[in-house]
């Protein structure tokens, strides 16, 4: 039996534990995981955060507000 | 003036590098083939409406909301994937995916809530990942069981959410 077992922190941040497999068996399968993740999550959301980060760069689209 | 905003958010993705296809394509050609053509955007779709479904179930102040509004309480006319609200923040948090690019956008009136909002953001995202995380092990053929605890900081005494999945197959 392989087992994998993953933490997500509160930062999103994630922890990798694999049980039953040997050697490279083991970096191929995180390989894969981690591809499939990027093509689900980085093309997503490392280009949220940069756009974000160009949007704060720039500060022009925060919202104004007045005093009531 | 108050209006409602696409939120800077404290996301950070995953790490992946170009290296990690490349490594896999070694190993298996096909599979780094497929990857790379997959289209995922129904696959993100899905997983923010899983990831809204497990914050609501397992966070009580937490409930989906109708419409986003202003400091005003004006509704957005912007069209979201969901919508969602606390107690302390009842104006709502819309979420998107972008069509085109799988782009998630939060949008929110945030103004004297910035804290709420950021923690609501920061939840959610880690519910994203923990969802992105079961389909991706799924496709791998994985079962999976998940689970959720909270814990206290010892020095602040405040609640953070530790999520975990635990797969498994047959060798």
């Amino acid at each position: 039996m392989k087992t994998i077992a993953v933490e997500i922190g509160p930062d999103g941040k994630m922890s990798f534990d694999f049980h039953g497999f040997e050697g490279e068996t083991c970096e191929t399968e995180e390989a894969a995981i981690r591809a499939l993740l990027g093509k689900m999550c980085v093309s997503t959301l490392a280009e949220f955060a940069r756009k974000e980060a160009e949007r704060n760069a720039g500060q022009q689209i925060a919202p104004i507000r007045q005093k009531q | 003036m108050s209006k409602v905003v696409t939120l800077s958010a404290a996301v950070s993705a995953p790490v992946v590098f170009k290296e990690m296809i490349d490594k896999l394509a070694a190993k298996d050609p096909q599979f780094a083939a497929l990857i790379q053509e997959m289209d995922t955007r129904e696959i993100i779709a899905e997983c923010v409406k899983s990831a809204v479904d497990a914050l609501c179930a397992n966070h009580a102040d937490i409930t989906r909301a109708p419409a986003v509004l202003d400091y005003y309480q004006k509704a957005f006319a912007g069209k979201f994937h969901k919508i969602i609200k606390s107690r302390a923040f009842s104006r709502g948090i819309g979420i998107s995916v972008d069509e085109k690019t799988g782009t998630i956008n939060f949008s929110a009136d945030d103004y004297q809530h910035q804290s709420e909002v950021k923690r609501l953001k920061d939840l959610f995202h880690q519910y994203f990942i923990q969802e992105a995380l079961k389909a991706v092990l799924e496709i791998l053929g994985y079962n999976i069981e998940a689970s959720r605890e909270v814990v206290k900081d010892a020095n602040t005494g405040a609640e953070k959410v530790m999520l975990s999945l635990c797969a498994g197959k047959e060798r």
